[in-house]
């Protein structure tokens, strides 16, 4: 990780695998979409409303991920000084907040056909949208805060602390009484879904992070360039 | 799929708006990282050379 502090190299780097990801990520949507549309037979219960199932919860799985990557990254940040690290957890921010947004809509869109309302002041759905909160949090904070030093040294804080929220999110159906279903795929005893659904599911899962890879390449970059304005302007300013 | 089924509507919702959402993202992180890029170039063209 440490050889890729240097932001030439990064950037170097970056360039080299954002043409295959795109590429995988072109395929794992088409393949996802055909499973999750055509293949997956419809639920005997839920119907043809399962299908949101195999947008939302990619949308769900990836909004925790991206979240604990970036709680990982402040922490990295403030323990190794890795120059490229707190860059990596702000760019990650805005693209975790929609995966969350995504997941909360699509759930509400599930919730009013299944449970008869678009909300409920659920544990699952309440921590979830307690992550969305953090998610604006954080991304307010390096809005606020002009100077960036003094912005990531608040918005690690912010990452760190909010991590709690994390396995809130992921046991809040075990822990308390829940109108949402609990765990199906990740529990031990392994996945209870069925085959032909958990397949789509995955491979559309796939997709949602790679997705997530190409766009944080892109906004990493942009956090460089952002940088490198900033010292130019600086350099003008003093007549360099 | 079938599109007579009960409750088509909110799956056709539900795919419409992770498509939406997720375009608008691409679009942001896309047309943000050309206009640093093009800011960048400016300034750096700019810039008094060193004498």
């Amino acid at each position: 990780m440490q050889q890729l502090a240097n932001p030439a190299r990064f950037l170097k780097l970056a360039q080299a695998v954002l043409a295959p990801i795109w590429g995988l990520t072109a395929i794992a949507f088409a393949v996802g979409l055909y499973m999750a549309l055509v293949t997956a037979p419809a639920d005997y219960q839920q119907g043809e409303t399962v299908r949101i199932m195999f947008v939302h919860v990619p949308a769900a799985w990836m909004a925790l991920m991206v979240y604990s990557a970036m709680a990982v990254a402040s922490a990295s940040a403030a323990i190794f000084r890795h120059p490229l690290a707190d860059m990596a957890a702000k760019a990650a921010a805005p693209i975790g907040a929609m995966f969350c947004l995504l997941a909360l809509v699509t759930g509400s869109l599930w919730g009013k056909p299944m449970w008869g309302a678009w909300w409920v002041w659920d544990a699952r759905l309440t921590s979830m949208f307690v992550l969305f909160l953090l998610y604006l949090g954080y991304m307010a904070i390096w809005q606020a805060i002009e100077d960036p030093h003094r912005a990531a040294l608040v918005a690690r804080i912010v990452a760190i602390a909010g991590f709690i929220n994390v396995p809130i999110v992921k046991f809040s159906v075990d822990w308390w009484n829940s109108l949402h279903q609990g765990a199906s795929v990740f529990r031990i005893g392994g996945p209870t879904i069925d085959q032909r659904m958990l397949w789509p599911l995955l491979v559309m899962a796939l997709a949602y992070l790679l997705l997530f890879l190409g766009l944080l390449l892109i906004a990493m970059r942009s956090e460089i360039t952002s940088r490198k304005i900033r010292q130019l302007q600086f350099a003008r300013l003093e007549g360099r | 799929m079938d599109l007579a089924a009960a409750h088509i509507a909110f799956v056709i919702a539900a795919y419409a708006a992770s498509f939406a959402g997720l375009a608008a993202l691409v679009l942001f992180i896309f047309l943000r990282d050309r206009k640093l890029k093009r800011q960048a170039a400016v300034l750096d063209r700019d810039r008094p050379s060193a004498p």
